[in-house]
């Protein structure tokens, strides 16, 4: 089953309510406004997905990554760019910018703002696609996207789907991004759900 | 409620090194394992079927109730960190801190439509203890390195600053030395040259090379005269000025020689108040519109002079290119501005260098005489360029007074009384002796000559009577024209003396400040200069006569 333009608009849409939620629940957190990108959503190779991010091969970014399993299967994600991660601690925890090293307060804050962004989103998608997804712990890692995926995710032409949504703290000079990779034995599932709510609604 | 197979899971979490709370979607407390019971002190019997947010009311706040909300609707595990929240369930340790913990909330499956939420805790205060210790002393060190590098940063500057002090120290003598030697010379060529032009007839074919003799020498005299602005020992007599008008002179003179540049000046109504050198000013500015204009000659272009008056603190006086400290205060500035190609990082470097040029036929010295001349006044300079959109010269030179006030120059009326007899001019270079005498018996002077200091107290000796005026160089050797002097006063007190020199008129006075000198005379000369210069002290003010 290959996704449509119609799926591609639901998920831009998913995706769209859930970093809503979750943008309220940050904007407590930081006291800052979060201006959201248009989401977009697309098919492309797992090699084809640090292009697709605008991320520079050596740009290690700190990513906050949820796997998801069940009906679909995937990985949730939000992916800080250095500079925007070491703010994000800074405002949130009054540490001084410019720490060099990776510290267990930099990885607990970012996990958080991780999660409380990706369970916004994953929420969303489990309770309007009603699927039942389990979730493993999310965890927190600093890299390259390459390694986002699972182990055995590493045919650099496995097909994925992509839905990833900008958004940026103008006032905190601070942008993530959020993603959400489905794999490919997922794609049935989740067209079939997005069909069906759609079915609902006629 | 729990079933039989919950009821294993509970026993196993109950003895785990974790505190595990789990609640219902209601809130009511489900399980309470040993550790919390441990940690909080609150009996297992006590809290079971409670309303855990009547207890700690923070998770009744949006932030932590939305998100266990998700939970109960079936939503991803939840982390709490230690770093955001310090403590998730309130844990008195025997010191009265609290533990500080990381949870981490997962869903469980319940017996109704929501799940329940089993709170998973973690005591990192040890941990996090360590770890603050840790950073606090990563900080201290870092703060300890970055204040060394700072302080090895200063360190390096300063030497840095030092060694190009000295540079120009060394630079400056050597120029001036030079210059000195130079201007003695000049006096030979310059002196012969006119001479023999005056005894040629208008029409002989010789003068137009006897005339190229006179400028090249002058050309010469010119960059004599940017040595010794560099040197720092440029003429040097100040007095209250305004650079700005100083500036549209010199554009007014330069005029013919700007070609295509459009020169505007962006200047304050009010005359800009300084207390400087009004010629080693105007050579500045000559020098810098030059400048400006040598880099806009190609493509033509526009020269901004802009002015006014600014306080400087000594981080911005630092920041300039003059490496002498500078007290802060009010400065005026100068801006020559131009829209020229601007200079690479590179040539900026070398800007103020003596001999350094881009010109093919530049000698180097314009820019190294700004300097000179700026430093001399206990000024600075800023430059700032961007390759292809042109170049900023700031002067910066000390605001005068507020009660000072422009003077002009009025001539002085008094009558004169030409007094007679003859000249004596003592002169360690021959050529500059025989030239004066040459030029003085042509316009009908008694002249005579000594070679050195001694020979001079000699031959004054002998015509003290009839000596009117001493025409005195400043350097010989085996007797300095200072020592020279004194001798002469002790053979007869009034003496009149008029000094010459390479070096500047500044120098010369500094050293005969306790010597009387009636007039200066600044090598390389003119003979008609040198004429005026001997008649003007020839004649005294009033009836007195030698």
């Amino acid at each position: 089953m290959k996704p449509s333009s119609q799926h591609f608009d639901a998920l831009s849409e998913l995706m769209n309510i859930g970093v809503g939620r979750s943008a309220g629940m940050l904007n407590e957190m930081l006291g800052s406004s979060i201006e959201l990108i248009v989401p977009s959503v697309k098919v492309l190779a797992l090699s084809e997905l640090e292009g697709e991010l605008g991320n520079r091969a050596e740009d290690l970014c700190s990513f906050v990554r949820l796997p998801f399993h069940g009906p679909l299967h995937g990985t949730a994600a939000l992916v800080f760019p250095p500079d925007s991660a070491a703010q994000l601690v800074a405002v949130l925890t009054g540490e001084e910018l410019g720490t060099p090293d990776l510290d267990s307060v930099r990885a607990g804050t970012l996990s958080e703002v991780g999660n409380i962004v990706i369970n916004g989103v994953m929420g969303s998608f489990g309770n309007i696609l009603r699927l039942p997804l389990t979730y493993d712990l999310p965890s927190y890692f600093e890299g390259r996207t390459e390694h986002l995926m699972n182990p055995q995710v590493s045919d650099p032409e496995t097909p994925l789907l992509l839905a990833h949504a900008r958004f940026t703290m103008r006032d905190l000079e601070i942008d993530g991004t959020i993603l959400l990779i489905f794999e490919v034995s997922s794609f049935e599932s989740l067209l079939t759900a997005i069909d069906q709510v759609e079915a609902q609604h006629v | 409620m729990a079933d039989a197979s919950q009821s294993v899971s509970y026993a196993l979490l109950d003895h785990v090194p974790l505190g595990i709370c789990v609640l219902s979607a209601d809130f009511e407390v489900r399980f309470w394992n040993s550790c919390l019971e441990s940690w909080t002190g609150i009996a297992r019997s006590e809290i079971l079927g409670t309303d855990l947010s009547e207890r700690f009311r923070h998770f009744r706040e949006p932030l932590y109730f939305q998100r266990l909300e998700m939970i109960f609707d079936g939503g991803p595990p939840t982390i709490f960190s230690s770093q955001l929240h310090r403590h998730l369930i309130p844990s008195p340790l025997p010191d009265g801190q609290l533990r500080i913990q990381h949870a981490v909330v997962t869903g469980i499956a319940a017996s109704g439509q929501r799940s329940d939420a089993m709170l998973s805790i973690q005591d990192v205060t040890d941990l996090t203890r360590h770890l603050e210790e840790h950073r606090d002393l990563r900080h201290r060190a870092m703060r300890d390195m970055r204040e060394r590098q700072r302080a090895e940063e200063e360190r390096r500057q300063l030497e840095a600053k030092i060694q190009y002090s000295q540079k120009l120290e060394s630079l400056g003598v050597l120029a001036g030395g030079i210059a000195h030697d130079f201007n003695n010379l000049l006096v030979g060529v310059l002196g012969n040259a006119d001479l023999a032009l005056t005894k040629q007839p208008a029409a002989a074919p010789s003068r137009r090379y006897l005339e190229s003799i006179v400028d090249s020498a002058q050309r010469a005299a010119e960059l004599s005269n940017q040595m010794l602005a560099f040197s720092g020992r440029g003429k040097f007599v100040t007095k209250i000025l305004d650079p700005g008008e100083l500036a549209r002179d010199v554009v007014r003179l330069l005029e013919m020689s700007l070609g295509d540049a459009e020169i505007r000046f962006e200047l304050p109504s009010k005359p800009l108040i300084i207390e400087a050198d009004p010629t080693q000013i105007r050579q500045l500015l000559m020098n810098l519109v030059t400048n400006a204009s040598d880099a806009i000659l190609e493509q033509g272009g526009v020269i901004t002079i802009t002015g006014g008056t600014i306080s400087c603190d000594t981080t911005y006086l630092r920041e300039s290119h003059v490496i002498d400290d500078l007290p802060a205060g009010s400065y005026v500035y100068l801006d020559v501005i131009d829209d020229g190609p601007g200079m690479d990082a590179e040539t900026l470097d070398k800007v103020f260098d003596p001999f350094f040029t881009t010109k093919f036929a530049g000698r180097g010295m314009g820019l190294a005489a700004v300097l000179g001349i700026v430093r001399g006044h206990r000024g600075t300079l800023r430059v700032d360029s961007v390759v292809g959109e042109g170049t900023v010269f700031r002067v910066l030179l000390p605001a005068a007074s507020k009660g000072e006030e422009l003077v002009a120059e009025a001539p002085v009326s008094e009558p004169e009384v030409e007094v007679d007899g003859a000249i004596l001019v003592v002169d360690d270079e021959e050529a500059v002796r025989t030239v004066v005498r040459r030029v003085l018996e042509d316009r009908g002077f008694e002249v005579m000559t000594a070679s050195d200091g001694y020979e001079a107290i000699e031959v004054f000796g002998e015509h003290a009577d009839r000596i009117a005026l001493v025409l005195l160089d400043m350097t010989m050797p085996r007797l300095s024209g200072h020592e020279t002097s004194k001798a002469l006063r002790r053979i007869r007190e009034e003496v009149r003396v008029v000094l010459t020199s390479g070096y500047s008129e500044e120098v010369a006075r500094n050293q005969f400040a306790d010597q009387p000198i009636v007039g200066f005379l600044q090598k390389p000369y003119r003979p008609d200069e040198m004429v005026a210069k001997v008649r003007q002290n020839l004649r005294v003010q009033g009836s007195a006569r030698v």
